[in-house]
């Protein structure tokens, strides 16, 4: 399952903001959700699939996390509608972003054209050509990272 | 429901709606309706529903006499009227070799969507989606935002399962498929150095082919023309212009600049000499190059001619490029002992090889080391758009998304000709290959290619290949003469829309308000594409459920203003202040504090000026450094001998593109009714040409009429024609005629500047030049086709 929004995680005295488009387990309990995930944890508090990942899947908010990365599980539980089947469904809105600031002047690339770091630099200098918001610039570049590129 | 009161319901609505969007609507008498456009924002007078006067808006610093010409435009004597069709498309005799050469019939509305559905519904069906090619790329022929037919096509032709689109562009094809490589950023349109700092910190300006006062007239939005009044602060300041140009530009005698006059599409040589100035006289800066940079060492090879025995110095430049090598010398010198900016424009880069412009003025200005400092380095576009405004960070009022292309294939901007008669073939394309597909349908929406594509006359052969030609027009141009279905479309002032300017600075909002209805049967690209969307069952995804005037309201709500959006659609206008990060920007100054961390998007995340990347592709025509390589057909060619002069086809003075071109100021700069011809005085004195003679311009690719303008004002054996003048053949139902209007890229060519960026190289060109004997046609360019009442 994916998560539709963003959802607050945790694991521990460790909370953790995990980004849309995320896939996780999960289980119904009753009317709730339970969710767990395991990412692995950089230094700069960023979370990942893996450590070898390139794009960042959510940021840690509080809790110490030291100097090396690590793995942990987050847990979490949330209502209906919070979680879909697949990918696209989770995503619809920053697609249509996507698709409306990006697909005016030429046609919207296709997000695997590119890695996602590629992507980033893309989008610095898109960004000004383009008058998007900070937080739109966000919501793009996580749309791309999800669909970019693997690093070959 | 009775008839009375759903009538009056529909008034009331239509009442509420002019309302919101039309106050003036109400007024009597005349009235005063404000509108924008690429000339600039204005005040329409209109009288029982004519446009009687165009004033320019107060707001507007230095309004152009282009502005003025809408007025002329919007009521041309060829205004297509009514949806027409070709006879024999609509008989279905298919004359196809006739396009261009035969009457037309006027049909109705409805008849007329239904054979372009028809068309459409049949070429998706037997060849598929990839057979529909949209012409329709750019968008300059208005600037509102929710009736751009670029993206309303798109948007259409995407919901029909697809279309084979354009990629890159005209203007700096070859520029924005290298500079990524080079710089990790297209450069060209990215926002430079705000103006403040430059005004303040620059002591030098180096000038490759750029003429500001010229190109700033217009703006792919709507222009306040504010960079005059910084370029003349510059100028009074005491900051050195230097302008190097076939042509001594009007800047040139604005700005006070030091003209060096060159040979054409030959600035290359002249910078790789410079280049090698510094290297030799030790003047470089080499922390610069250590730090920042990568591939110095085999550019140097290159510079110092170890493979090739010739070593790129002044004397050797100077051979080719016409530029004294002291000149040369004392400009390298003199670039690293101020605060230099290298700027250039992008007519140098519209040249067989034209890549290897831009990568060695950037190889230059790495050399003088000042990228990321302010007020030195790079300037791609200080011609271009009010560059250097500060953005004021409210983001533009949106286009419609043109939604998703299930067809994935894009084809480079100046291919259009070739792809038309070579289907199947596949070519190089910036280390990928691409295959063209099978074109059976041409689709143009307010553009018009029979104008900004290089060998008209091999374009034209493959229009008539096609088996139908669409376009949507309110001008017969030549590329509506050539088409099969012409629908009559609107200018911006019969309608609403809604834009801003200038295109870097967005420092206003507009309100195009609609100033007159609609002219004869003219109907609007959106309502066309909308009404063909009901024809194929999508019309709510096409609207998005909304209407016009929503999408206007919801694109301007996409800015980030307080203002409400019906103050600003009753004032016209909204001005938005720039925030001091802007007016301090500095190009590149992120990266030149830390190029670790703020690398650049290049493979080595530095200036690459070897990239192993493009030596990779392996493509002769564009090694993996900057390098001069001799072109096919220039001065020093075998073709020389027939053609001995070099070409250029600069943006005009006098209309945008082929805007305006059918107008009384259109008509008031033609020589002898002809596009003028500039060529040297003792060019002309030694040919026996005097001023109005009638000449002709030809080569291997055409022949076209022009009038002679003899001056001192352009470098010898090099003539200029602008671009934009409408073709028209003398007689169009023979190949190859000549044209009697001077339409330059008759005589053009569409080879591509190289395997990289296979982007136009108009201005690599050799033609020969000759007084045009016995009776000369009329022009008949602005003429409009026969058209019959029925068939
Ligand atoms: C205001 C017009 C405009 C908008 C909006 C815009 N672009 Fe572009 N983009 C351009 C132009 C101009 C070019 C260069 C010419 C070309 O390749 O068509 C370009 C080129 C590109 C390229 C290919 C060239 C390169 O740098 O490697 C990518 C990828 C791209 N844009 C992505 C985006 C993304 C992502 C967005 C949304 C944030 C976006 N663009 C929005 C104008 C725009």
């Amino acid at each position: 399952m994916y998560l539709s929004k963003p959802l607050k995680m945790k694991n521990g005295s460790l909370s953790a903001i995990v980004y849309t488009g995320t896939s996780v387990q999960s289980e119904k309990l009753g009317k709730k959700w339970i969710i767990r995930k395991q990412f692995w944890i950089s230094n700069e508090g960023e979370l990942f699939e893996s450590s070898s990942s390139e794009a960042p899947t959510g940021n840690v908010k509080s809790g110490n996390i030291g100097n090396n990365g690590f793995y942990a599980t987050f847990t979490a539980s949330a209502k209906d509608g919070l979680l879909v089947c697949n990918l696209s469904d989770a995503i619809t809105e920053m697609d249509s972003l996507y698709y409306e600031r990006c697909g005016t002047c030429h046609r919207a690339y296709d997000p695997d054209m590119y890695t996602a770091a590629h992507w980033k630099k893309i989008l610095e200098s898109m960004k000004t050509l383009s008058g998007i918001s900070q937080q739109e610039e966000t919501e793009i570049m996580r749309y791309l990272s999800l669909l970019a590129k693997r690093k070959d | 429901m009775n008839t009375d009161r759903r009538e009056f319901l529909k008034m009331a609505g239509a009442f509420a709606a002019m309302l919101t969007c039309n106050p003036e609507a109400l007024a009597a008498g005349d009235r005063v309706i404000t509108h924008a456009t690429h000339m600039g924002p204005l005040k329409a007078y209109v009288r029982n529903g004519k446009i009687v006067r165009i004033e320019a808006m107060d707001i507007d610093l230095d309004p152009v006499d282009l502005l003025f010409a809408h007025k002329d435009a919007v009521y041309a004597r060829n205004r297509v009227k009514y949806p027409c069709v070709r006879k024999s498309y609509l008989d279905g005799s298919d004359r196809r070799h006739m396009r261009g050469a035969e009457e037309f019939v006027r049909v109705d509305w409805g008849t007329a969507l239904d054979l372009v559905a028809e068309a459409l519904a049949k070429t998706k069906g037997e060849y598929g989606n990839e057979s529909i090619f949209k012409t329709t790329y750019a968008r300059w022929a208005h600037p509102g935002r929710i009736h751009q037919a670029a993206s309303l096509q798109a948007r259409m032709l995407g919901l029909f399962g697809g279309f084979t689109d354009i990629v890159g562009d005209y203007s700096a094809g070859a520029a924005t498929q290298i500079l990524p490589h080079v710089m990790g950023d297209i450069e060209v349109y990215s926002q430079q150095t705000s103006r403040e700092v430059v005004l303040d910190k620059t002591e030098l300006i180096l000038m490759w082919g750029a003429d500001p006062f010229k190109t700033n007239k217009i703006d792919y939005h709507v222009p306040i023309h504010s960079d005059g009044a910084w370029l003349r602060k510059m100028k009074d300041k005491g900051i050195k212009f230097v302008t190097i140009d076939p042509t001594k530009n009007m800047s040139v005698d604005e700005l006070g600049s030091e003209w060096v006059p060159i040979k054409a599409a030959s600035d290359v040589p002249m910078i790789l000499a410079m280049c090698y100035t510094l290297y030799e006289e030790k003047l470089y800066n080499k922390q610069f190059i250590d730090k920042y940079t990568v591939g110095f060492n085999v550019f140097l090879k290159y510079l110092r001619g170890e493979k090739d025995g010739k070593v790129k110095n002044a004397k050797w430049a100077e051979k080719i490029c016409g530029v004294p090598a002291q000149k040369i010398k004392e400009l390298a010198r003199m670039a690293v002992k101020h605060r230099t900016l290298v700027t250039g424009s992008w007519a140098p880069q519209r040249i067989q090889y034209g890549e290897q412009f831009h990568w060695s003025l950037v190889a230059l200005a790495s050399m003088i080391g000042q990228i990321g400092l302010a007020g030195g380095g790079i300037y791609f576009n200080i011609h271009y758009c009010s560059a250097g405004a500060p953005y004021t960070g409210v983001g533009a009022p949106l286009m419609l998304s043109q939604g998703r292309n299930p067809v994935n294939i894009l084809i480079p901007a100046s291919r259009m000709g070739e792809m038309l008669l070579n289907p199947g073939k596949t070519i190089d394309y910036n280390g990928k290959k691409l295959t063209y597909p099978n074109i059976k349908l041409i689709y143009s929406a307010g553009v018009t290619p029979i104008g900004h594509q290089p060998n008209v006359n091999k374009l034209v052969e493959g229009f008539r290949k096609v088996d139908t030609v669409i376009t949507h027009e309110p001008w017969w141009t030549p590329t509506a003469r050539y088409s099969d279905i012409v629908l009559p479309a609107t200018t911006s002032f019969e309608r609403n829309d809604i834009s801003f300017g200038s295109s870097y600075g967005i420092e206003y909002a507009f309100a195009m308000k609609q100033v007159i209805s609609p002219l004869f049967d003219a109907r609007n690209d959106y309502d066309i594409f909308l009404e063909l969307s009901k024809r194929f069952g999508f019309e709510k995804a096409y609207t998005g459920g909304k209407s016009v005037d929503e999408w206007i309201r919801w694109s301007y709500s996409k800015m980030r203003t307080k203002v409400s959006f019906s103050d600003f659609w009753k004032k016209g206008y909204v001005h938005f202040t720039s925030p001091k990060s802007s007016r301090e920007y500095v190009r590149h100054a992120d990266f030149r504090k830390d190029p670790v961390a703020n690398y650049l998007r290049t493979p080595s995340g530095k200036i690459e000026l070897f990239s192993e990347k493009v030596a990779s592709f392996g493509y002769n025509d564009c090694p993996g450094y900057p390098a001069w390589i001799e072109p096919t057909e220039g001065p020093a060619s075998y073709m020389a001998k027939k053609y001995p002069f070099q070409l250029i086809t600069p943006h005009p003075i006098h209309r945008l593109h082929s805007q305006l071109d059918n107008t009384s100021l259109g008509a008031k700069h033609k020589v002898a009714g002809r596009e003028p011809v500039y060529m040297n005085k003792f060019d002309a004195r030694r040919m026996g040409l005097k001023h109005g003679d009638t000449v002709e311009v030809y080569n291997s690719r055409g022949t076209v009429l022009a009038g002679v303008v003899p001056t001192e004002k352009i470098t010898r054996g090099v003539l200029a024609i602008e671009e934009g003048a409408w073709y028209a053949a003398e007689n169009p139902s023979k190949d190859n005629s000549r044209c009697v209007s001077g339409q330059v890229n008759i005589l053009t060519s569409d080879r591509p500047t190289s395997r990289l960026a296979q982007a136009i190289s108009a201005n690599t060109c050799l033609v020969a030049i000759r007084k045009a004997g016995g009776k000369l046609p009329r022009n008949t360019a602005y003429d409009s086709p026969p058209v019959r009442e029925r068939l």
